[in-house]
């Protein structure tokens, strides 16, 4: 009987728990090991974040869904990896902590033949000064990246509302609070839904709201923007992003490093070197993500962290990290079976690989700080991931000696779904999808695009998609009939 | 050398161009043509894929009649926006009132791929948006309402250049079924207003006939259209979840408008 381990119970993590313990049946164990006891379908927390819904509707418990399936579930969150076991014993395993109410802070060593590193991001939110600290989001702003912080922010955005309603004028600043972020896609979307639920509230003409981001031109996304067919019209990513600003009024701070928040203030460094600030009464700014920050070690106890991480903590799998300058960058370069080179039973799905480089152009600021989008890949992609590393791990526990599946996001589309309000005839939205994620070159000379892959649908019919999504997702993820049948 | 400018109505203006990654002779060249290509046009500035090469680079005439080199230019400060008159090579003969910021800030690399960044003002800031804009697939027209750009269109019409703004090839298979069911239903709803004119009921029976070939037809083009567009997703490698649903949605959408057009065309329509 082998027993696979997975690290993390989110998109990539769940994702790859449930489908192994299909596979394997009761013939092999599957353990998850995640300090979380919800699930949360986190593309929602962005209504969360407005008011539109409540916590409970986008998260749910864990526990009963994963006995259920029979899935061991321990909560608790991994410390250290001991990949070539210890003193006496070949047997690799992982430390983890316990951190639900039964017995918190207890640890356990956990052995395992096959493990799957799918913890996603620590919020850094450390690394802008301000923006908060090793404990996690500060006093200042807001944020929408867990269903707690999104329900925090509902809160703060009602209070602007009462504020605008007794007349004193309110600035919203949404946006990115580091020169190293990714996910501007979910500050995108925040900002139409505040601007929408302002509106809905009547006190839209007292509000001046602006968008703050590291990327060079608005609708870069990290993924160097998107050229799409719209209703059968040819558009670019940026046109259309600020066409949509324009026409709602809200204006935009582009390539900015924020490097310090106050209360009502940040300063943010630009692109081309000067130094700004911007007040604001309400910030929702997302942090930059690193690893979770695990210690790797060797079987006499010396730190082998090096090995098998990046120094930004996310973990080194089959990539090219040596591809050099933004000319050398090749589709190659990506990871496709996402296996740690030295440890084969070890593999990484999600946010938690270390990717060999950035998607869109690389750009510092004449001081030296780097100003770029990080490469996105959250959702879709990272359930594809979560998918081809089990059916890899299935396989090769059934005698395969080298993974059989792959998931590289130069060969993977993706698409993103964009909506503002959550009623049934007042919402639109934008559903986006691109193909391939990281563009190549040399297939599609240029952009690097497909544009026959790439395709955008602007109004109610996306918009109905989001809310579609969100329950499909929840039904699959609580692993109700027909779960299997339901696409990542 | 001197190259062809691109005109409306070709479609290639609307490539998004790629940035550059070789600061090498063949950018070199590429901006020699656009320089003498500009300078045979009298053009203050021109933007690499007027040329139909579709690199992010553009040339622009300083206010002091000096060329500056543009690669892989982006915006990120803007101040004060205004409505002013532009023109440009690819609408000849057009004059329209655009709305551009007067301050901007701009970063680029120069031919050797180094990044600097320069403010320009006025006519210059106007220019340089103008240009950066074709970089990124968007024309003049895209600064338009779709009240003016249809203007230009019957404008241009009117000088014997036929086309459309934006208008592409690429256009996905599955759109035509959409197209059909809408048509289909159109002409569904055209057969309500016959018991308004007091029509027989031979006729009354005769447009009852169309709206049930029209109901059958209609869901058997969305199947098709569900059909068709899982093949077509299926054929973008693992670019699956959210096409689907989107695709589903539309077919939702269009049998429910189904479903209450016949109910309709059943009141009023058939004969009793």
């Amino acid at each position: 009987m082998a027993r696979l381990v997975v690290m993390g119970g989110g998109v990539a993590g769940h994702t790859a728990a449930t489908f192994a313990k299909k596979m394997l049946g009761s013939a092999h164990e599957v353990v998850v090991v995640t300090p979380n006891s919800n699930w949360n379908w986190i593309p929602s927390n962005i209504w969360v974040g407005v008011g539109g819904m409540s916590k409970e509707e986008v998260i749910f418990p864990l526990a009963p869904v994963y006995k259920k399936a029979g899935i061991d579930y321990r909560q608790a969150k991994a410390v250290a990896i001991h990949p070539e076991g210890k003193e006496g014993s070949d047997t690799p395993y992982i430390m983890i902590e316990y951190t639900d109410q039964t017995k918190p802070g207890q640890t356990e060593e956990l052995t395992y033949d096959y493990l799957i590193n799918a913890t996603g991001p620590k919020l850094n939110f450390a690394a802008t000064p301000g923006l908060g600290d090793a404990n996690g989001l500060g006093e200042h702003t807001v944020s929408v990246c867990t269903a707690d912080h999104a329900e925090h922010a509902a809160a703060e955005l009602q209070k602007c509302i009462e504020k605008m309603k007794r007349g004193e004028k309110q600035t919203f600043l949404i946006g990115t609070g580091h020169g190293m972020c990714t996910c501007q896609g979910a500050a995108f979307e925040y900002i139409f839904n505040v601007e929408h639920t302002l509106k809905e509230a009547g006190v839209r003409d007292m509000a001046q709201i602006i968008f703050i981001t590291n990327e060079s031109f608005l609708g870069d996304f990290g993924m160097g923007g998107i050229h799409f067919n719209m209703g059968g019209f040819a558009m670019s990513s940026k046109v259309f992003a600020e066409s949509l600003y324009a026409e709602r009024g809200m204006d935009w701070i582009l390539g900015a490093h924020v490097n310090k928040v106050e209360a009502g203030k940040v300063t943010y460094e630009s692109l081309d070197g000067t130094m700004d600030e911007q007040t604001f009464d309400f910030a929702m700014l997302i942090p930059p993500f690193a690893g979770v920050g695990f210690k790797a070690f060797a079987k006499d106890g010396s730190d082998i962290t090096a090995t098998l991480f990046a120094p930004n903590g996310f973990m080194k799998v089959d990539a090219n990290y040596n591809a050099g300058a933004y000319e050398n960058w090749k589709p190659s370069d990506w990871p496709r079976t996402l296996q740690n080179p030295t440890y084969k039973n070890i593999f990484a799905a999600g946010i938690a690989f270390a990717p060999p480089h950035l998607i869109s152009k690389p750009m510092s600021s004449p001081n030296g700080t780097p100003i770029n989008p990080t490469p996105p890949r959250t959702g879709m992609p990272s359930a594809m991931m979560g998918k081809a590393v089990t059916m890899s791990i299935v396989d090769m526990i059934k005698g395969a000696p080298e993974p059989t599946h792959t998931a590289c996001m130069a060969e993977m589309g993706a698409a993103c779904v964009a909506s503002a309000g959550k009623g049934l005839f007042n919402g639109t939205a934008a559903a986006m999808t691109v193909y391939p994620i990281v563009p190549d070159f040399e297939t599609y000379p240029g952009t690097g695009r497909n544009l026959n892959g790439t395709t955008g649908e602007l109004g109610l019919a996306a918009h109905w998609v989001k809310h579609i999504l969100h329950f499909v997702f929840i039904w699959k993820a609580k692993l109700r009939p027909g779960w299997t049948l339901i696409p990542e | 050398m001197i190259q062809e400018i691109i005109c409306f109505p070709d479609e290639r203006i609307n490539i998004a161009s790629a940035d550059i990654r070789d600061f090498d002779e063949t950018l070199w060249e590429l901006i020699d043509d656009l320089k003498d290509t500009a300078e045979a046009h009298h053009a203050q500035g021109i933007a690499a894929i007027q040329i139909a090469i579709p690199r992010s680079v553009v040339i622009a005439k300083t206010p002091d009649g000096e060329w500056v080199e543009c690669i892989n230019p982006r915006i990120i400060k803007t101040k004060n926006r205004s409505l002013s008159p532009e023109s440009t090579l690819y609408l000849p003969d057009v004059i329209e009132d655009i709305p551009r910021y007067e301050k901007i800030t701009l970063i680029y690399q120069d031919r050797y791929g180094t990044q600097r960044s320069l403010n320009a003002e006025g006519e210059f800031a106007r220019l340089l948006q103008r240009k950066i804009d074709y970089t990124f697939g968007g024309t003049l027209a895209n600064r338009l309402d779709k009240k003016n750009r249809q203007r230009v269109e019957k404008k241009l019409f009117a000088q014997g250049i036929n086309g459309q703004f934006n208008a592409t090839s690429k256009i996905s298979k599955r759109e035509y079924f959409k197209s059909v069911i809408s048509k289909l239903l159109f002409f569904e709803a055209l057969t309500w207003l016959a018991p308004l004119f007091h029509a027989s009921q031979e006729r009354l029976l005769s447009f009852w006939h169309y709206d049930i070939f029209a109901t059958a037809a209609s869901i058997v083009l969305i199947i098709g259209y569900l059909i068709y567009s899982k093949f077509e997703a299926d054929r973008s490698v693992s670019c699956t979840g959210c096409q689907v649903v989107s695709f589903t949605a539309v077919a939702v959408k269009y049998f429910l408008a189904m479903a209450l057009f016949c109910t309709l065309s059943y009141l009023v329509v058939r004969p009793h």
